[in-house]
C-alpha cells in the first residue's frame, strides 16, 4: 500500500531527539514507499530545508498526518480536528510540579502541554504512547516505542574490570528537576562513604538553565570533591558512546520518564542499570534492572556497590539487558508504527 | 546473588551502614503545586542582570563580543531603565492584584460555607427537610452533617468564619 504520511513535530532542532526520531522515521516511510514533508512550527536554521514550517502544510484528506506530541504546539489540535486521518504518538510531558520552583517557563510549556494532551490525543483517529505507561497516562491503547538503533552508538567495547574501591557512575539526561540529579549525587556520596571511597559520577546533559545546572554542580563538588565528579554537556554521538564503553554502571534517580532512552543505552554497552522504577523506567527495563522507591539513597548506594563488585549479580542483569534490546529491536518499533498508521487508513 | 535476592541484602546493607552520613545542605529538589505569591512578586520585578550578557563562543572573540554587548547595554541604559519601570508597574499590579484576588476567593468560600449551613440550620428548625439532590457535587471545602440525614452543612452562628484582616 502506497501512502503519503506528514510528520508535524513542534520544534526542529539538530540535537533533540524527538526531531531526530522524526528523521529516522522518514527513512522508515522512503524505505516503505510512503511519500509525505516534513513539519514543524519551530525550525532551527540548521535543520536546512529538512522541515517545512506547519501552517504551509494543507494536507489532502486521503493522507495521514503523524505526530510526535511531546510539548505544547499551537494550531496542532485545530489542524487534526480538521483532518480526518491521523495518528498521535506522545511522548509523555513533564508534570509543570517539577519546575515551578526552577523554570517557570518550562513549567508553564509543560501546564499548557498536558492540558492539551487530552485534547489533542481525543482528537487524532489513533492515539498511542511511546510506552504503556505513557499510553495509560494520555488515554491511548496503542504503544508504538522509541526507534532505538544500537548501531548508531557503535560497539559495546571489551568487557571492563572494576577497581575493588571505585567504579564510575554515569547518568545521561537533560539537568532538570525531575530527573534528581540531587539524589543521584547523594546515593555516589553515600557510596564513597560506605562502600567505595574512590568511585566516581560522571552527569551528562544540557541544564534547564545555568542557574539550576550551577546548583547541581555545586551540590556535586561539594559533596564528591572536584576529582570524583564530572558534568559534560554538548558532546557528540562518539563521545557519548566512549563514556559509556568507560562507565561501570548507570545510575538513574528520575522520578518522571515517559520512557528513558538511557537504560537501553546502558544495556546496549553492558553497562548494569540501579535506579527508581519511576514511570516508562520499570517498564523498559523490565527485570534487567535493579530499581526501588526506597527513600534510604544508603539502600541505592548498596545497590550499586552491589553491582560493581559482585560479579555474578552484574553477569546476569547484563545478560536480561541483552534481552531486553531484543524486545525493542528496531523491527518491532517499527512494525508497530507501521501497523498503527494502516490502522489510521483502515478506520 | 540473584538480581531478584539484591534489594533484601542492600537494605540490610543499607541499615548496617545507617552511621556513616553525607554532609547536610545544597540543592534539595522540592515539588511545588503552583508558583507562590511571593514568587509571583518576585518574578514580576523585571532585573536584568548585567553579567547574563555575554558571547556564546569562546575565546578572544567571545570576550570581545561580550564587551561589547555590555558597552551597548551601558550607553543604553537610561532608555532601559525607563521601559522596565512601565513594565515593572503594571507586572507589580498584576501580581498584587492575583494576590489579592485569591484571598477574596478563600474568604468568599468560607462565607459561603457559613451561609449554607445557616440557611439549612433555619430550614431544619422550621422543619423544611430538602429533598436529596441526585446530582448534587460533593463539596469537599463544606462540612458534612450526620450520615443520616444526608445533607451538607450544619454550621451554627459560632461557625461563622472571622473576616481576614488586611
Amino acid at each position: 500500500m502506497s501512502l503519503v504520511v506528514h510528520q508535524v513535530i513542534g520544534g526542529a532542532g539538530p540535537y533533540d531527539a524527538i526531531t531526530n526520531q522524526a528523521l529516522r522515521f522518514r527513512k522508515l516511510f522512503d524505505r516503505w514507499g510512503w511519500g509525505g514533508v516534513d513539519a514543524a512550527v519551530h525550525i532551527d536554521p540548521r535543520m536546512g530545508q529538512k522541515f517545512v514550517p506547519m501552517r504551509s502544510l494543507v494536507p489532502h484528506p486521503d493522507e495521514v498526518i503523524f505526530t510526535q506530541y511531546s510539548a505544547y504546539t499551537p494550531g496542532l489540535r485545530d489542524m487534526l480536528e480538521a483532518h480526518g486521518r491521523s495518528l498521535v504518538l506522545c511522548q509523555n510531558i513533564t508534570p509543570p510540579e517539577w519546575f515551578w520552583q526552577y523554570d517557570p517557563l518550562t513549567a508553564l510549556q509543560c501546564f499548557l502541554g498536558r492540558r492539551d494532551a487530552a485534547r489533542v490525543m481525543a482528537a487524532a483517529t489513533v492515539p498511542a504512547g511511546a510506552s504503556r505507561y505513557t499510553a495509560e497516562e494520555f488515554g491511548a491503547d496503542t504503544v508504538i516505542p522509541i526507534l532505538f538503533e544500537p548501531e548508531r552508538y557503535g560497539a559495546p567495547g571489551p568487557p571492563r574490570e572494576t577497581p575493588a574501591d571505585g567504579g564510575e557512575i554515569l547518568f545521561v539526561g537533560r539537568l532538570c528537576p525531575h530527573k534528581r540529579h540531587d539524589a543521584l549525587v547523594r546515593a555516589v556520596a553515600l557510596l564513597r562513604a560506605r562502600h567505595r571511597p574512590n568511585a566516581t559520577l560522571r552527569i551528562i546533559g544540557e541544564p534547564v538553565n545555568d542557574h539550576y545546572g550551577a546548583q547541581v554542580r555545586e551540590l556535586g563538588e561539594r559533596l564528591l570533591g572536584k576529582d570524583a565528579f564530572v558534568w559534560e554537556r554538548g558532546i557528540t554521538q562518539e563521545d557519548l558512546a566512549d563514556r559509556y564503553r568507560s562507565a561501570d554502571a548507570l545510575c538513574c534517580m528520575s522520578e518522571h520518564e515517559g520512557f528513558c532512552v538511557p537504560i537501553l543505552e546502558a544495556f546496549h554497552f553492558g553497562l548494569p542499570v540501579v535506579g527508581r522504577p519511576s514511570g516508562g523506567v520499570a517498564e523498559v527495563a523490565g527485570d534487567a534492572a535493579l530499581l526501588t522507591d526506597d527513600e534510604d539513597l544508603g539502600v541505592v548506594a548498596a545497590l550499586l556497590d552491589a553491582v560493581l563488585g559482585d560479579a555474578e549479580l552484574r553477569g546476569e542483569l547484563l545478560e536480561r539487558g541483552r534481552r531486553r534490546l531484543v524486545a525493542y529491536d528496531e523491527t518491532t518499533t517499527a512494525q508497530a508504527l507501521r501497523d498503527a498508521i494502516e490502522r489510521v487508513v483502515a478506520t | 546473588m540473584r538480581p531478584e535476592d539484591a534489594l533484601a541484602q542492600a537494605r540490610l546493607t543499607a541499615a548496617e551502614h545507617a552511621a556513616t552520613t553525607i554532609p547536610k545542605g545544597g540543592l534539595e529538589v522540592e515539588r511545588s503545586s503552583e508558583p507562590t505569591d511571593d514568587q509571583l512578586a518576585s518574578w514580576a520585578v523585571v532585573e536584568p542582570d548585567l553579567r547574563e550578557v555575554r558571547s556564546t563562543r569562546g575565546g578572544p572573540v567571545g570576550r570581545t563580543v561580550t564587551a561589547l554587548k555590555q558597552g551597548q547595554l551601558r550607553l543604553m541604559a537610561q532608555y532601559h531603565a525607563q521601559v522596565m519601570s512601565v513594565q515593572n508597574r503594571l507586572n507589580v499590579h498584576l501580581a498584587l492584584r492575583a494576590t489579592l484576588m485569591r484571598e477574596d476567593i478563600t474568604e468568599m468560600r468560607a462565607e459561603l460555607k457559613y451561609l449554607r449551613g445557616r440557611v439549612e440550620e433555619l430550614e431544619s428548625r422550621a422543619g423544611i427537610v430538602p429533598p436529596p439532590d441526585p446530582n448534587a457535587k460533593k463539596d469537599d471545602t463544606a462540612y458534612v452533617g450526620p450520615a443520616n440525614t444526608g445533607w451538607v452543612g450544619s454550621g451554627t452562628v459560632q461557625d461563622r468564619p472571622e473576616k481576614d484582616a488586611r
